[in-house]
């Protein structure tokens, strides 16, 4: 898209009509702000960069079916096929059950996905709630939620997802039950300290004498300028997620055999990490750019929505 | 220097208002209201025993220095800050803590900060619909084109983000968020006190003529003499969280005050003077 500085007869007319300053409907509005962030977070190499490996990760696990050349559950010939290093019919090489490995990173995306998605879904809303209702209503409903966030907050990641599985059994699902419960303090916390200082604006003070009840205040007006900040915070974990998924995997009690999740596929790959490394090494590297990934897209969009960060 | 020409340096001409209260009835009555902040050795007595009666259709101002408690009987009439004795009474009775959406129906308040009192995530459209959406009236598109027209600003305002308008705009749309649930009091918090001169004069004309238009009750704060002697037919000055003296218009122009506080703010309010500097 040409940039808005370009004289008004090269300017196509869809950008135009988004950067008009007298809009004439609600989406008109809400569309030309959400057009003026994407041409500011385009600025940002490092944030474009982070944002091209993220929707590769979602591109990978919906077209995996299509992208992956061979079968990432069932192996080939156990004689001839095993440990087989890269090559142009093996991108990645085999693993010790003759599976394709380029093939499995690809299915394997999905689980990562999966994780990433639903540790954000489950988290995010659960830390907003309870940070902007501590930090609105203050008093005793601020020290029962603050004191049982610490309570969370106590509790090692990796420790509690242990615990978790170990009582229901192995599986992704209970991992990711176990994470989401971890993450949420940190967004809390966030989102108190956001709604403390927004609580005092006048524009707070306003919308009591609208008559507003206290939901309406915290839903409409507190939880859009916390926002930023959570987002930017949540994607930022992201790649700990990740890595806190793997590192379950690694220990067996995250995703089970077969499927081919990342750190599982490093743990059952350290065996051969000498003589055939690119069993471990490779999903090693597809988790590293991935939480790379993340990190990039994370100081992107800090940078665009942190009023504090900008300048 | 009277205050008349300060009026004129603002480029406002003629009277304001109507200047005749419809009847006797106070609209809005405070009697010894008392409030305080804070706790133990932080304790800061805002307002002492303050009371003042405001008839209705009247415009009355408070004028004091930054930190007699001016703004704090506005935000004790509206319930934002805490009673600590004394009684609030609107139309004869005494208001409800916290307060009832009836009452804010009938009062409503224009803050200081144009930059500060509208939601910078909210359209002027949200702005507008929200308190319509929360008193649940009809024919909610007709009044905000309504409310629009009648601060003056034109359709083109009405889905803009609060940093797309100026200060003047700003504190306009805050107008128009407060008419449009149809209150018949309204506070005013040193409403132009952030705007420059030119603009000052406009939004203050404006108010003038919504209060005539609508009959309106007006309980206007300010630090500028000039500003309450151009609006208010009644005034009281504040200092220290107590009531100095209670003066009309026409005291006020002739410089006719008791008190010795008084008089040295009206002094103060010429500007500085060689003369009056001391050695």
């Amino acid at each position: 898209m040409t940039p808005p500085s370009a004289s008004p007869a090269a300017r196509p007319p869809l950008s135009e009509w988004l950067l008009s300053d007298q809009p004439g409907s609600r989406r008109q509005a809400r569309l030309g702000q959400s057009y003026r962030t994407w041409i500011a977070f385009k600025a940002n190499r490092l944030g474009m960069l982070g944002l091209i490996i993220v929707l590769a990760l979602v591109g990978a696990a919906l077209f995996a079916d299509v992208i992956a050349p061979h079968d990432p559950l069932v192996g080939g010939n156990l004689r001839t096929e095993r440990l087989l290093p890269p090559s142009f019919e093996h991108l990645m090489g085999t693993d010790d059950q003759a599976r394709d490995i380029f093939s499995r990173i690809v299915h394997g995306s999905r689980l990562t996905l999966m994780v990433v998605a639903l540790v954000a879904l489950i988290a995010t809303p659960i830390g907003l709630l309870v940070g902007t209702a501590s930090g609105y209503f203050g008093g005793w409903v601020d020290t029962v939620l603050m004191r049982t966030t610490d309570i969370f907050l106590a509790f090692p990641q990796l420790i509690l997802a242990l615990a978790f599985v170990a009582a229901l059994g192995p599986g992704i699902e209970n991992a990711i039950i176990a994470i989401a419960i971890t993450s949420w303090p940190p967004y809390a916390r966030l989102a108190r300290a956001e709604t403390l200082t927004i609580r005092d604006a006048e524009h707070i003070d306003a919308i009591r004498l609208q008559g507003a009840s206290s939901a309406r205040i915290i839903a409409g007006h507190v939880v859009p300028l916390c926002l930023s900040s959570v987002i930017v915070r949540v994607t930022l974990d992201m790649a700990g997620i990740i890595l806190t998924a793997a590192g379950l995997g690694f220990l067996g009690l995250g995703a089970q055999p077969p499927q081919p999740e990342w750190g599982a596929m490093i743990a059952s790959g350290r065996r051969f990490l000498i003589d055939f490394w690119w069993v471990a090494t490779m999903p090693g590297i597809a988790i590293f750019i991935v939480s790379l990934g993340f990190n990039f897209l994370g100081d992107g969009l800090r940078a665009v929505l942190d009023p504090k960060a900008q300048r | 220097m009277s205050f008349t020409l300060g009026r004129e340096r603002l480029g406002i001409v003629g009277e304001s208002g109507s200047g005749k209260s419809q009847t006797e009835r106070a609209m809005l009555e405070i009697v010894d209201l008392e409030v305080t902040f804070g706790r133990g050795l932080t304790r800061v007595k805002a307002l002492s025993g303050v009371s003042l009666s405001v008839a209705e259709g009247e415009s009355y101002g408070i004028v004091g220095e930054s930190g007699s408690g001016k703004s704090t009987i506005l935000r004790a009439i509206c319930g934002l800050a805490p009673m600590g004795g004394g009684a609030i009474r609107l139309a004869g009775a005494d208001v409800r803590t916290p307060r009832d959406p009836a009452f804010y129906r009938t009062v409503q308040m224009v803050f200081q900060d144009p930059y500060a009192s509208l939601h910078p995530r909210h359209t002027v459209d949200r702005v507008l619909s929200e308190p319509l959406a929360i008193h649940g009236f009809d024919r909610r598109e007709a009044r905000i084109e309504q409310a629009l027209s009648d601060v003056g600003l034109g359709a083109g305002f009405r889905f803009r983000y609060p940093h797309q308008l100026s200060g003047g705009q700003r504190q306009r749309v805050a107008i128009a968020r407060a008419l449009i649930v149809e209150p018949k009091v309204l506070l005013l918090d040193e409403p132009t006190s952030a705007l420059d001169a030119s603009i000052q004069a406009e939004v203050l004309n404006l108010l003038d003529r919504l209060r005539s238009e609508r009959g309106l009750t007006y309980v206007l704060v300010s630090h500028d003499l000039a500003v309450v002697a151009h609006m208010c037919e009644r005034l009281s000055v504040m200092q220290h969280g107590r009531e100095v003296e209670e003066l009309t218009r026409a005291r006020l122009q002739a410089r006719d005050a008791s008190q010795t506080y008084t008089r040295n703010l009206m002094t103060a309010s010429d500007g500085f003077t060689r003369a009056a500097a001391p050695s």
